[in-house]
């Protein structure tokens, strides 16, 4: 019986640790960012730790949850966009993630300029 | 060793997951939309992970579904809902560690003007209604949301 009570305490932990959170995979408003490939080349490369409070419902920083906070900042004109619960985020998430802090990884690659091959294809 | 033990239950309960919003091979045309432009597409998807993640049983290819639903221009959004977590927390029960991830995927499609465009030695043999438009009807299309709004009355042959 005690052993069933504690194992649905952890569960109920892990409510907790996995949270909530909401990312969105955008460019910046007026701008005009292609969509990069898988295989593309990269020259940029920025990965966001994104922090969340009351277990996901709001960010710590709300400009953060947008990646195209990051395209702006960055300039890219092409940029692909992941977004990940990585095993190091599990580990972050243990302590702040029972008191309501889960994280997450938000990461943005791309090019400041539009690949040369990419202007060819391009033209009609 | 009960406390390093609960950590390590913690950990593997908390999951991995990956998505990732990328162009299909060889399309380079497809443009990243704002938060605040309108779009005409709008789905919701979600990812399924076995075993803390670590066995991905059904996650959304993005980059399949441009191609397939002919985007132009698309955004996404992530989320881990509430009811992701509770339906988390009774799979743990049976061991299962099911992982669900909500996706939403908005967008803007080709309009039919714009696919002719594409490939001019079929512009010939297309059907009068389908006559080539200039990119001007077909931003316009996909901003006011109407299909048939970017089909101009009178567009001229090449």
């Amino acid at each position: 019986m005690q052993i069933l009570v504690r194992f649905h305490v952890i569960l109920f932990c892990a409510l907790f640790i996995t949270g909530c959170g909401t990312l969105y995979m955008n460019a910046a408003p007026d701008s005009d960012v292609k969509l990069l490939s898988r295989n593309a080349p990269a020259a940029v490369k920025v990965e966001k730790h994104i922090w969340f409070k009351w277990w996901g419902g709001q960010p710590l920083h709300p400009e953060e949850v947008h990646a195209a906070t990051i395209i702006k900042e960055t300039g890219l004109k092409e940029a692909r966009i992941t977004m990940k619960n990585t095993f190091v985020d599990g580990l972050y998430s243990i302590i702040p993630g029972i008191f309501g802090f889960p994280r997450r990884t938000l990461i943005v690659e791309g090019n400041r300029e539009v690949a040369p091959a990419a202007q060819v294809r391009q033209k009609p | 060793m009960r406390i390093f033990l609960l950590i390590l239950h913690c950990l593997l309960l908390a999951g991995c997951f990956t998505t990732r919003l990328e162009a299909p091979q060889g399309n380079n045309k497809v443009r990243i939309m704002a938060e605040n432009e309108r779009a005409t597409f709008h789905k919701e998807y979600k990812d399924w992970y076995l075993l803390s993640g670590l066995l991905p049983i059904w996650r959304t290819d993005i980059a399949e579904l441009i191609t397939k639903e002919r985007l132009t221009e698309v955004r996404v959004q992530t989320e881990d809902r509430v009811s992701d977590g509770v339906i988390t927390l009774l799979t743990e029960e049976l061991l299962l560690g099911l992982y669900p991830q909500s996706i939403v995927i908005e967008g803007n499609t080709v309009s039919p003007g714009s696919i002719i465009i594409e490939d001019t030695t079929k512009q010939l043999s297309q059907p009068q209604h389908r006559r080539p438009v200039n990119q001007q009807h077909t931003t316009a299309s996909a901003m006011t949301g109407s299909p048939s709004a970017g089909i101009p009355i009178a567009a001229p042959l090449p």
